[in-house]
C-alpha cells in the first residue's frame, strides 16, 4: 500500500483522476480521505495567511519580473520535505499569524486606552480625583453642565435658579455646548444644590476613577505606548522571519499538493492489496504513461476509447493555432457535437489583430518584447501560450504595417522632413490617410466576408461530422452560395460586366434553393414555402455582420490618426536643440500611449469578431476541460527529470 | 478668414467635444465600479480595465475626425478660404460622430458597468460580459464611418 501511495507521488502529473466511481466493482472500497485531507488544507491556509502577512508588512521586491509569476524550481528534498522540515516551517507561520493577531490586538488595546484618555483629558486641571465627593462637612459635585459658561456666568445662573443657595462652583474646562465643572457646598444644602444643577443638565462623569485625572492621563499614554511599544516589536519579529519566506512557500505548496494527493486518493478503489485508479488519459501520453509506470511498479493499464459525450476535452493544434486556444478556452471548450474551431480561429485573430494595430513600429515591439520574456523567463504553460500569440499577432501587426507604410505613425516622413529638409516617406500599398480609406473599408468587408464563409464552411464541416446531411448542404452550403453569388454580382458591378450575370444566376438558384429547403421540418407545403421566404430574412444578420467588420478599418485608422497627431506635436518646433528635446520627450510618452490604448482596443475587438461573427456561425462549445491530477502550487515546482514536459 | 472656415472649424470642435464628452461620461461610470470591485479582490485589475476602456474609443472617433477636418482646412498651415456652403457641408459630416458618440459612449458606459458587476461575481463570465459591450460599439463605429467617409471625400 505504501509504494502504491506513492504512485500517485510520482505519476501525480500524468494519471488522470475522475469522478467515474459511481458503481463500486465487487471486493473493491474507496477509503475515506477527507480527515487527512483536510489537515493538509488547514495547514497550507495557514502558510498561506502568514505569506499574506509577510507580504503586507515587508513586500519582496521583484521588478519586472514580478509580472510574470515565476515558479522556483525545487529539487525533490525541497519540494517533499521531510516531517522535521515541514514541522519547522510549520511552526514558524504559525509563529507569523500569532505575532500578527498579537499585533491586531495590541493595536486594538492602544486605541481603547487613547479612547478613555481622550474622556479623561479635559479634567487634566482638576486637582482632586473624579470620585471625590465631600469633606466631612461639604458635598462635592463633579460633572458637566450642558451650555458653555465661565465661572460668573455659572454663579449668576445657579442664582437665578436658587438666589439662596450657596454652592461654590469652579469651571474646570468647557468643551462643545459643555461645561465641566467642580461645584462643593455644605451637607444640608446638598439636595437642593442638586436640584440646581439638575436643571443644568448636570451629568456625572463616565469614568469614576480615584486617582488624579492627570496622573491617570499620564498613565493610560504610557500604558498606549507601550502596546504600540510591543506591537511593533512583533512587527520587527515578523519582519525577521521574512527571510524564512521561501520556507513557508515550500511548506503551502507541500500541504496543497498533499491534501491533492489525499482528495485523488479518495476517489479511487482499492482491495487490500491492489488499487483501480480509473480515469482519461490523452492517446498520445498513453505510451509514456506506461513506460513510466512499469520502471517502479506492477501495473495493468487497460485503455479503451472514451465516450464522447462524457469525455473531458483537450486541444490539439500545431504550433501555429496552439495559442489560439485560449480565446477558444476563454469562451468554451468544444462540445461532444463540435468541431475544434481553433485554427479557424488562430488564422482570422493573427490577421486582423494586425489590421487593427497597423503599425511596423508597434508590431516589432511586440515582437521583440515577447521573445524576450519567453527566453528570459520561466513561464507557466499559459502564460507561454498568451506570450506567442501576442508574437504571432506582433509578426501580422508588422506585416500590415508595411501594407500601409506606417512605422510609429507617419514618423519617417514626419522626422524627415523637419529635421533633415527632404521628406523620404515608406512605401505603402494602401494609405488610408491619404485617400485610400474607401479601399481600405472594402478590404475589411471582404476579409470579414472571407470569415463568414468560413464559418459556414465550418458549420458544414460540424453538420457533416455529426451526419446531418440536409443541415450540411441546406443551411452551411446554400447560404455559402447565396453570399458568394452576391458577392460576385458586386465584383460584376465594379469590374467585369460577366461576373454580374453569373453572380445574379447563383445568386436566384441558391435563394430559390433556401426558400425550398428552410422549412423542410413542415408538412404543410404552404407552410414549407412561408417558413423558406421567412428564413431570407437572415440576410440581415449577414448585412450587420459584415458591416462589423469596418471596425478593423476604424481601429486601423484609430492608430495611424493619433500616432500621426504625435509625431506631428513632436516635431513641431522644428530642426533647433528645443525641438529635438521636444522629439525626445513627446515621441515617446505619444506613441507609449497610442500603442497602450490601441493594443487593448485590437485585442478586445478582434476577440469580438471571433466569438460574435465567426463562432455565432457553427460553434456551441461547452465542453468540460481536461483538468490532469496535478501539483496545485503556487510558488514551486518540481525540478525532476521524469516529468513531462508539457507542450 | 471666411464663414465657412469658421463653421468647419465649429464642426470639428463638435465633434471632439460631444463625443469626448460621451466617452468621458461612459468610461467614468465604469472605472466608478470599477474600483469598487478592486478594492475587493485587487487581482482583477487587468481584465477590469478592459471593460473600463471599451467606452473610451468614441473619443477617439471624434478626435480623428476632427483631425482630419483640420488637415482639410489647413489650420496647422495656411489656412483655407472655404465658402460658406462647403463649410456647412464639413459641419455637417461631423454631426454623426459628435451626436453617435456621444450617445453611445454613454450607453456603453451603462453596458460595461453592468458588465463589470456580472465579471465581480463571476469571473468566467468575462468573454459574455465583454462581447455583450462591444454590441453598443457597432451604432459608434456606423456613426464614425458616415463621418469620416463623408469628411474624407468632401
Amino acid at each position: 500500500m505504501k509504494r502504491l501511495q506513492e504512485l500517485s507521488v510520482i505519476d501525480i502529473d500524468t494519471a488522470a483522476s475522475d469522478d467515474e466511481t459511481a458503481a463500486l466493482p465487487e471486493g473493491y472500497f474507496k477509503t475515506d480521505t477527507v480527515d487527512r485531507q483536510n489537515t493538509y488544507i488547514r495547514n497550507a491556509e495557514v502558510a498561506e495567511s502568514a505569506l499574506k502577512i509577510l507580504n503586507t508588512l515587508c513586500p519582496e521586491k521583484k521588478g519586472l519580473a514580478g509580472l510574470f509569476s515565476q515558479k522556483r524550481l525545487l529539487s525533490p528534498e525541497e519540494f517533499y520535505p521531510d516531517r522535521k522540515r515541514t514541522e519547522k516551517a510549520l511552526s514558524v507561520a504559525f509563529e507569523v499569524t500569532e505575532s500578527e493577531r498579537k499585533i491586531t490586538e495590541l493595536k486594538a488595546e492602544a486605541a481603547r486606552l487613547d479612547m478613555t484618555r481622550e474622556q479623561m483629558l479635559p479634567w487634566a486641571e482638576l486637582d482632586v480625583p473624579l470620585s471625590f465627593s465631600g469633606t466631612v462637612s461639604t458635598r462635592a459635585f463633579i460633572g458637566t453642565v450642558s451650555g458653555v459658561y465661565d465661572t460668573e456666568g455659572l454663579y449668576a445662573k445657579i442664582a437665578e435658579c436658587d438666589p439662596e443657595l450657596a454652592l461654590y462652583t469652579e469651571v474646570v474646562n468647557t468643551g462643545k455646548d459643555i461645561t465641566y465643572i467642580f461645584a462643593c457646598c455644605r451637607n444640608s444644602d446638598a439636595a437642593r444644590a442638586e436640584a440646581v444643577l439638575r436643571s443644568l443638565g448636570f451629568a456625572r462623569p463616565f469614568q469614576i476613577t480615584s486617582k488624579l485625572p492627570r496622573v491617570k492621563i499620564a498613565s493610560k499614554e504610557k500604558r498606549a505606548e507601550d502596546c504600540l511599544k510591543k506591537a511593533s516589536e512583533y512587527t520587527e519579529k515578523i519582519k525577521k522571519i521574512a527571510e524564512n519566506r521561501r520556507e513557508i512557500e515550500a511548506l503551502a505548496d507541500y500541504c496543497r499538493n498533499r491534501a491533492e494527493r489525499y482528495r485523488a486518493a479518495g476517489e479511487i478503489c482499492e482491495t487490500g492489496h491492489t488499487v483501480l485508479i480509473k480515469g482519461y488519459v490523452a492517446e498520445r501520453d498513453l505510451p509514456f504513461l506506461q513506460k513510466t509506470l512499469d520502471k517502479q511498479f506492477t501495473v495493468v493499464i487497460e485503455a479503451e476509447d472514451a465516450d464522447e459525450n462524457l469525455a473531458p476535452v483537450i486541444l490539439k493544434n500545431n504550433a501555429f493555432a496552439r495559442p489560439a486556444e485560449t480565446l477558444v478556452k476563454m469562451y468554451s471548450l468544444p462540445g461532444p457535437n463540435d468541431i475544434d474551431p481553433t485554427f479557424v480561429t488562430g488564422f482570422f485573430y493573427y490577421l486582423f489583430f494586425g489590421m487593427m494595430f497597423s503599425d511596423a513600429g508597434y508590431g516589432l515591439l511586440m515582437v521583440i518584447a515577447t521573445t524576450l520574456v519567453l527566453k528570459k523567463f520561466r513561464l507557466s504553460a499559459s502564460m507561454r501560450q498568451n506570450m506567442r500569440l501576442f508574437r504571432y499577432c506582433g509578426i501580422s501587426t508588422v506585416l500590415w504595417g508595411l501594407v500601409f507604410g506606417s512605422f510609429f505613425g507617419d514618423s519617417i516622413a514626419v522626422i524627415s522632413e523637419n529635421f533633415f529638409g527632404h521628406r523620404v516617406a515608406l512605401p505603402a500599398l494602401i494609405d488610408p490617410m491619404n485617400g485610400d480609406a474607401v479601399t481600405l473599408l472594402i478590404l475589411s468587408i471582404a476579409l470579414g466576408f472571407a470569415e463568414v464563409i468560413a464559418g459556414l464552411c465550418a458549420k458544414f464541416v460540424t453538420c457533416l461530422k455529426n451526419g446531418d446531411k440536409k443541415g450540411a448542404f441546406f443551411d452551411a452550403g446554400l447560404w455559402i452560395t447565396c453570399l458568394s453569388g452576391i458577392a460576385v454580382m458586386a465584383v460584376g458591378f465594379v469590374a467585369l460586366p460577366v461576373l454580374k450575370t453569373v453572380g445574379i444566376a447563383v445568386t436566384l438558384v441558391s435563394v430559390a434553393g433556401l426558400i425550398l429547403t428552410q422549412g423542410r421540418d413542415k408538412k404543410n407545403p404552404v407552410a414549407r414555402i412561408f417558413s423558406g421566404i421567412v428564413s431570407l430574412y437572415d440576410v440581415t444578420g449577414y448585412v450587420s455582420d459584415l458591416l462589423s467588420f469596418s471596425r478593423l478599418m476604424a481601429l486601423g485608422l484609430t492608430t495611424s490618426a493619433m500616432g500621426a497627431v504625435f509625431n506631428m506635436l513632436s516635431s513641431m518646433s522644428g530642426r533647433s536643440l528645443g525641438g529635438i528635446v521636444m522629439l525626445v520627450i513627446i515621441f515617446p510618452v505619444g506613441h507609449a500611449i497610442n500603442f497602450g490604448l490601441n493594443v487593448l482596443g485590437a485585442y478586445v475587438h478582434t476577440l469580438r469578431l471571433q466569438y460574435v461573427e465567426l463562432f455565432s456561425k457553427f460553434y456551441e462549445g461547452g465542453g468540460r476541460e481536461f483538468k490532469a491530477f496535478s501539483f496545485k502550487s503556487k510558488y514551486t515546482d518540481l525540478d525532476a527529470e521524469n516529468i513531462k514536459e508539457e507542450n | 478668414m471666411t464663414l465657412g472656415t469658421v463653421l468647419a472649424l465649429f464642426g470639428a470642435a463638435l465633434a471632439t467635444i460631444l463625443a469626448g464628452i460621451g466617452s468621458a461620461k461612459g468610461v467614468g461610470m465604469a472605472c466608478e465600479v470599477g474600483m469598487g470591485v478592486l478594492s475587493e479582490d485587487p487581482s482583477k485589475f487587468g481584465k477590469m480595465l478592459v471593460l473600463e476602456l471599451l467606452p473610451g474609443t468614441q473619443g477617439l472617433y471624434g478626435f480623428i475626425v476632427s483631425f482630419i477636418v483640420l488637415t482639410k482646412i489647413g489650420v496647422f498651415g495656411g489656412l483655407a478660404e472655404l465658402s460658406t456652403w462647403n463649410g456647412s457641408l464639413i459641419l455637417a459630416a461631423c454631426l454623426p460622430i459628435a451626436f453617435g458618440g456621444l450617445l453611445s459612449a454613454i450607453s456603453q458606459g451603462r453596458a460595461a458597468v453592468a458588465g463589470i458587476s456580472l465579471f465581480a461575481k463571476d469571473e468566467s463570465a468575462f468573454p459574455k460580459a465583454l462581447v455583450s459591450v462591444t454590441l453598443v460599439e457597432i451604432y459608434a463605429l456606423l456613426a464614425f464611418l458616415i463621418s469620416f467617409l463623408t469628411v474624407i471625400l468632401l
